[in-house]
C-alpha cells in the first residue's frame, strides 16, 4: 500500500513538474523571406513539432530535420506560393508559436500577360469600338504591375479596323479570339443577259459590299421579286464571294421587271427584255 | 435437372454480382445537388462603392447583388482553404488555374487549428468588362480576424487586388495581390 502511495505521489510530482515546450528560436530570421530553396533553422528542443508555413491562402505542411539542438525546415518542394505576409507556425499539443514575416517567390518567374477583349463580335453596322482590359500575372496567379505603369490594371477602348478578320488579343491563345464580321450591302448591282439556248435570263448581282468595302458574308439570302404584269414572282439565292447568279426562264420571250433584296436594301427596277 | 436448375440459378445470381461490381459508384454529385454548407453558413458583409471616373462599364443592381454573394461565398472558401488547405471544398469558386496552383503544395486536408473570419469588404470596381464576365477589383480595408486554437490572434485591415472571372454559375477567383495588412489588434510595437 505504501509503495502504491509513493507512486501516486512522484506521479504527481511528475505532473507538476511538466511545463509547456519552449518556443522555438529563429537562429537567423528575416523580414522578408524569399522562397529560394533555402534551409531555415531555430534552435528547440526536439519535440514532435507540427511546422506549417502558412500564406494567407493556404497552409503547407513543411518537413523538419532535427540535429544538435537545432531544427531545419526544409523549402525545397515548395512553390506555387501567392505572396504576402506569412508565418511560420509551431504546433506542439495544444501550444502554438508563430513567426511572421513577408513572402516573396524568387524573381524571373514566367508572366502572363491578360488582355480581355468584348464585345468578341463587331459589325461595321454598328459599331467598332471595342473594350481592353489588361493585368499581368505571373504563374503562381499573383497579380504583378504592368509594365512602364504603376497601376495594376489598365482598361482602354480602341477602335477596331474595319477590315473582316479573325484576329486574337494573344497570338498564342485561340480563347482570346475575336472577329470582325461583314456589315449588310449597300447597293446591289444588277446585271442581266438572255440567253437564247436556255430559253431565260441569266442573272448576276454583285459584288455586294459593306459601305467599308468588305464583301458581304457568304450565304446571306438574296430575293429576287418579278413580274410580268401579269403574274408575279419570288426566287430565292445566297450569296458566295460576294456574287449570287439567278436563271429567269422565258421561253415566250417574256419581259420582266426586277428588283433584288438583300435586307432593308433594294436595287433598282431593272427590264428584262430579250 | 436438378443440377440444371441449380447452374442456371448460380447464372442468375452470379450476373447480378457481378453487373455489381463492374457499376462504378462516383461518388461526387453534380453541382446543382449539392448543398453549399459552408458558403450557407456565412455571410459577410460586402460593400461595393461607386466610381466612375472614366468610360467605365458598371454593372447594374442585378449583377451586383449576384456579384456580392458570390464575393462572400468565395470568402468562406477561401477561410476554410485557410484553415484546412482542403482545396476542393471551395473549387467552384476556383478558375482552373487558381485550383492548379492550389494544388501544387496541397497532399491531404491538414489540422492546423488557425482559422480567419473576414469581417467586412469594401469593394471599388476598377474594371467591370462589357459582357459582364471579367471584373477587377481593390478591396479596401477588409477587416479580417484571425485564431488559433486557443484565442483570437489578430485582427487586421488589408487591402487586396484581385481578379475574377464569371464562369459557370459563379464569380471565380483568378488571381490576388495582397497590397499591404495592418494590424489593428493587439496593438503592439509591430508596424
Amino acid at each position: 500500500m505504501r509503495v502504491f502511495w509513493v507512486l501516486i505521489f512522484i506521479l504527481i510530482f511528475l505532473v507538476s513538474c511538466m511545463k509547456d515546450p519552449k518556443a522555438p528560436i529563429w537562429i537567423d530570421p528575416v523580414d522578408t523571406l524569399l522562397l529560394n530553396h533555402q534551409n531555415l533553422h531555430f534552435k528547440t528542443e526536439n519535440l514532435d513539432w507540427k511546422a506549417f508555413l502558412r500564406t494567407e491562402i493556404q497552409p503547407i505542411s513543411i518537413p523538419w530535420t532535427y540535429s544538435h539542438g537545432i531544427l531545419s525546415l526544409s523549402l525545397k518542394d515548395i512553390s506555387g506560393i501567392v505572396e504576402g505576409p506569412a508565418d511560420f507556425s509551431f504546433i506542439y499539443k495544444d501550444k502554438s508559436y508563430d513567426y511572421s514575416f513577408y513572402l516573396k517567390n524568387p524573381s524571373g518567374i514566367k508572366l502572363i500577360h491578360r488582355d480581355y477583349r468584348s464585345p468578341k463580335d463587331l459589325n461595321p453596322d454598328s459599331n467598332l469600338e471595342q473594350q481592353k482590359i489588361v493585368h499581368q500575372i505571373d504563374i503562381y496567379r499573383n497579380l504583378k504591375e504592368l509594365p512602364n505603369k504603376d497601376s495594376l490594371f489598365e482598361e482602354t477602348w480602341i477602335q477596331l479596323k474595319p477590315k473582316v478578320a479573325t484576329y486574337r488579343a494573344i497570338a498564342n491563345l485561340p480563347l482570346s479570339s475575336f472577329y470582325v464580321q461583314a456589315g449588310s450591302a449597300v447597293n446591289i448591282p444588277v446585271q442581266s443577259k438572255y440567253n437564247p439556248i436556255k430559253e431565260g435570263y441569266d442573272i448576276q448581282i454583285g459584288p455586294l459590299k459593306d459601305r467599308i468595302g468588305n464583301l458581304v458574308s457568304d450565304g446571306t439570302l438574296l430575293s429576287l421579286d418579278y413580274g410580268d404584269g401579269l403574274f408575279s414572282y419570288h426566287l430565292e439565292t445566297t450569296i458566295l464571294e460576294g456574287y449570287a447568279h439567278a436563271f429567269i426562264f422565258a421561253k415566250r420571250k417574256n419581259k420582266f421587271t426586277l428588283q433584288v433584296k438583300v435586307n432593308e436594301t433594294a436595287s433598282e427596277i431593272i427590264r428584262l427584255n430579250p | 435437372m436438378r443440377y440444371v436448375m441449380i447452374f442456371l440459378a448460380l447464372l442468375f445470381f452470379s450476373f447480378f454480382f457481378l453487373l455489381g461490381k463492374t457499376t462504378e459508384t462516383f461518388q461526387e454529385k453534380p453541382v446543382f445537388t449539392r448543398v453549399d454548407s459552408l458558403a450557407l453558413n456565412h455571410n459577410s458583409f460586402v460593400d461595393i462603392h461607386e466610381i466612375r471616373v472614366k468610360k467605365v462599364n458598371y454593372p447594374n443592381d442585378f449583377q451586383q447583388n449576384r456579384f456580392r454573394n458570390d464575393y462572400s461565398n468565395l470568402w468562406a472558401h477561401l477561410n476554410d482553404l485557410y484553415s484546412t488547405n482542403s482545396v476542393e471544398e471551395g473549387k467552384e469558386y476556383y478558375t482552373e488555374d487558381w485550383f492548379k496552383n492550389i494544388c501544387l503544395t496541397y497532399k491531404n486536408p491538414i489540422y492546423t487549428g488557425y482559422t480567419r473570419e473576414d469581417h467586412e469588404h469594401h469593394l471599388y470596381i476598377k474594371n467591370w468588362s462589357w459582357d459582364g464576365l471579367v471584373c477587377d477589383l481593390i478591396d479596401s480595408n477588409a477587416v479580417f480576424s484571425y485564431h488559433n486554437s486557443q484565442k483570437l490572434t489578430k485582427i487586421a485591415k488589408v487591402n487586396l487586388a484581385m481578379v475574377l472571372l464569371l464562369q459557370g454559375d459563379h464569380w471565380r477567383i483568378d488571381a490576388i495581390k495582397i497590397l499591404d495588412q495592418k494590424i489593428i489588434y493587439p496593438h503592439s510595437k509591430r508596424p
